[in-house]
């Protein structure tokens, strides 16, 4: 499922529903108080770029900020991205 | 006024940690996680460390000395911290001991690899507590010419002395220990930070509060006044009890309409427009930097560990089973166990025997055997008591520490590999969501996955929870696992029950392995609802490390540490108690008794146990049996068996069990209460030593004896009316 916003050619989605391997912009993030303050810390505030790095049904990873943070499904839901055009983000080993 | 450091010698008033102890210069060490912080606290303190509990918590704090130029520096560990917001018990601990408790410097620990997020937790930290040295770890990812620019660039920007290390390599050491010795020493020039991070917006509001905190007597270079402003105005909890305790009730008031002001101004979260503007400057201060380069880089290397856990539908499981080969090979080098019983089912009695003979523990006892004959064969004269105290006394004490010894060495070998190359961390997230929900984090499978050998271990493990009351709920949890002790006296049990019945042998084998570890999992969730009160967040928000292959130093230093504090803590503990065991084992209120056990305390005890069982409707002549072989259980599961050998006096355990004439489901309810109703001796003694409460230990038995009987009487009444 892809959430369009209206009036923006933009589409956002939530960050249970990136793909891997692709990079990511930060829109929003609504969760409750001290949650929110708590993903902001961990570099995760709107306008940062990400990587998904990995994903499985219960959690996804992402790099941000040069760190890889793991957030279950029920964080990711909480933060709208956008997805950024880039070539592949990800180097193998 | 401000008070000056001077290098005369002082008791440390950490009173809350009950340090009372001298020193020249105390230093604590706080950061980020991930950045090194326990190999520095090694590398600096070497083998002095102390800990010590939070009070009223479980969170460790801790403190090791470094003698230097005469001097001597006591180093105080702080808990890692991921930020303010939303704080942790551990993370609330490490600011509450900067906040109130004594210290000269801070040393905030960062790294190279994530100059963004190190600098984040570091500038937190120095811009409310002035007096902070920054330390930047694994120099030895960017040249020393990168490093040298980059200590100068940010104290010319800030004002804060940057240092470079490097763990793994010890470079830069001598360096951090000449500084802090300087700045300690040198009177006039007091070191004190001035971070100045632009709020925007916030700047007229953080003024307006200054003023009112200036008019108080508060050592500037200690907690910075803009610091506590901002921090108010975040809603720092910590910040806002220690404003509470100083301020006037109508300054108070003050202050929280300035804050009222700011709120209905931006129109927005204060604390996400603060961590937002830290952000901003953190990064324009990267981007003119010499660390540029590094910081624009955005490259994520792929583990193995990441693609066997991606693969779909089962990744996590592979992972698991990698995880649980590796446990079990550790636990083969140890005892020869599960490989020996599977070579002696296959006819090959011969490997199966040379196998145990010269596994780990084969070996010991080889040890103990000949030093017991030797004693024996010197002393023929001496008297009978002497003889069993030395022998069965203090050689089966030292025996009991020894044994554990090389396996909690191996599984924290094991364990360290896995958790300093970052898999731990990896396979732990798959396993996050199952677990959640029974108040869990992922990181119980390396309890459950050891325990299934050994509880001692296992218990120990339980230090890479997630939050202290994850901790105490993992280690009131974790001994419901069978360990193979457990194991030999299922196999026994299985085969008075069921006579030449090997499928319903393995059945119910099966099905007690099924209700141990399904209580040790529901186990977290009874526990935080009964006896630990924690608010828990099942959701996972988590920062990862990064996978490399693990450093051999590293990985030594944390099972040696593991190791000398088995040795040193629960070793006393279970020396002295098996010490204790043998004494109402061969003395009764006759005096020595021998071999005759009926006249032992033991016995007697035994014999007051046993009316614990009576809802089983057992025999009352046999009860006492029961009893003493519950006693010997407590000492060590496999003594259950040996319990019942020696008082029915028949050689074949099996035949013994059969020998107590109980009906099958007295059996099996009793099989299953003996599998749960205490942890041993050994791990009772570790349980100790992790929470260090006696209160915790006490609750441990007597919750496990409670959920024992509960679920045998349950077995008991439900397989009756079948």
């Amino acid at each position: 499922m892809i959430e369009k916003i209206i009036g923006e050619d933009k589409i956002y989605l939530t960050l249970d529903q990136a793909q891997i391997n692709r990079k990511y912009r930060v829109v929003s993030v609504s969760a409750g108080r001290g949650l929110t303050e708590r993903i902001y810390e961990m570099g995760l505030l709107p306008n940062t770029d990400i990587i998904i790095i990995s994903r499985s049904g219960g959690h996804v990873i992402v790099l941000v900020k040069g760190v890889s943070v793991a957030l279950s499904r029920g964080i990711a839901k909480k933060i709208f991205v956008e997805e950024l055009r880039t070539t592949e983000a990800v180097r193998s080993p | 006024m401000v008070e000056i450091v001077s290098l005369s010698r002082k008791y440390v008033r950490a009173e809350v940690l009950g340090i009372r102890e001298e020193a020249d210069l105390i230093v604590a060490l706080a950061g980020a996680m991930n950045t090194g912080k326990s190999s520095l606290f090694n590398i600096l303190t070497g083998a002095s460390t102390k800990v010590s509990n939070w009070p009223g918590t479980t969170v460790s704090v801790k403190r090791g000395y470094r003698r230097s130029h005469g001097k001597t520096i006591l180093f105080i560990d702080l808990p890692g911290i991921r930020g303010y917001y939303g704080a942790t018990l551990e993370e609330s601990v490490a600011k509450k001991y900067l906040l109130h408790e004594k210290y000269d410097f801070i040393v905030a620990l960062g790294d190279y690899v994530t100059p963004e997020k190190s600098l984040y937790i570091n500038l937190l930290i120095a811009e409310l507590f002035p007096r902070t040295i920054f330390v930047f770890n694994k120099v030895d990812k960017i040249s020393i010419k990168e490093a040298k620019d980059f200590e100068n660039y940010l104290y010319n920007r800030l004002g804060v002395k940057i240092i470079s290390i490097s763990a793994i390599r010890e470079t830069g050491v001598k360096e951090l220990e000449k500084t802090i010795l300087e700045l300690g020493s040198d009177k006039r020039s007091l070191y004190c930070t001035n971070i100045g991070i632009d709020y925007g917006d916030l700047e007229q509001y953080i003024e307006d509060i200054i003023k009112i905190l200036s008019n108080y007597h508060i050592d500037q270079c200690r907690t910075s006044l803009r610091g506590l402003a901002v921090n108010y105005l975040a809603e720092d909890f910590d910040v806002e009890n220690y404003l509470n305790n100083l301020l006037s009730e109508t300054d108070m008031n003050r202050i929280a309409s300035i804050r009222e002001r700011a709120r209905e101004n931006l129109k927005m979260n204060l604390a996400d427009y603060i961590i937002t503007k830290r952000y901003e400057f953190i990064e324009s201060l990267l981007k003119s930097s010499p660390l540029k380069k590094i910081f624009e880089t955005t490259y994520y290397r792929k583990g193995w560990i990441d693609r066997i856990i991606e693969i779909p539908l089962g990744g996590v499981l592979i992972a698991l089973g990698i995880l649980f080969l590796l446990f079990s090979a550790i636990f083969i080098l140890n005892t020869g166990f599960p490989l020996t019983t599977i070579f002696s089912m296959l006819g090959l009695e011969e490997i199966s025997t040379i196998l145990e003979t010269y596994s780990l523990s084969g070996l010991l006892s080889a040890l103990i055997g000949f030093v017991t004959d030797l004693i024996r064969s010197s002393l023929t004269n001496a008297p009978e008591p002497l003889v069993s105290l030395l022998t069965d006394g203090i050689l089966g004490g030292v025996g009991a520490v020894l044994t554990f010894v090389p396996l909690i060495f191996l599984v924290s070998l094991g364990f360290a590999v896995l958790e300093d190359s970052g898999v731990a961390t990896r396979v732990a997230v798959g396993l996050h969501r199952g677990l959640s929900r029974f108040g869990f984090s992922g990181r119980y499978v390396y309890p459950i996955l050891v325990a299934l050998g050994c509880n001692v271990p296992a218990v120990m493990l339980s230090r890479g929870a997630l939050s202290s009351g994850e901790r105490l709920a993992q280690i009131l949890s974790v001994p419901f696992i069978p360990c193979q002790a457990r194991l030999i006296v299922m196999l026994a049990f299985a085969q008075a029950i069921f006579p030449d019945r090997p499928l319903e042998q393995v059945l119910l084998v099966l099905l007690i392995y099924v209700i141990g570890i399904t209580i040790s999992i529901i186990s977290g969730a009874v526990t935080r609802r009964l006896f630990i009160h924690e608010r828990y967040e099942p959701e996972l928000l988590l920062e990862l490390p990064e996978v490399h292959r693990p450093y051999a130093k590293v990985v030594g230093w944390i099972s040696w540490s593991y190791t000398k504090e088995f040795i040193i803590k629960a070793g006393i503990i279970i020396f002295l108690l098996s010490i204790f065991v043998w004494f109402l084992s061969y003395y009764g209120p006759g005096g020595y008794v021998g071999n005759k056990f009926e006249e032992s305390y033991g016995y007697l005890i035994g014999s007051y146990i046993a009316p614990l069982l009576s809802p089983l409707n057992i025999d009352p002549q046999k009860a006492p049996y029961i009893g003493f072989a519950l006693l010997q259980g407590f000492v060590a599961k496999e003594g259950l068996l040996s319990g019942i050998t020696i008082m029915t006096g028949i050689e074949n355990p099996v035949e013994a069990v059969e020998s107590l004439g109980l009906t099958t489901v007295q059996m099996i309810s009793l099989l299953i209460f003996l599998m749960l109703y205490v942890p041993c001796l050994a791990t009772l003694s570790v349980i100790y030593q992790e929470t260090r409460s006696i209160k915790w230990t006490l609750l441990a038995i007597f919750y496990m004896i409670s959920i024992a009987l509960l679920i045998s009487l349950a077995v008991y009444y439900t397989l009756s009316l079948m």
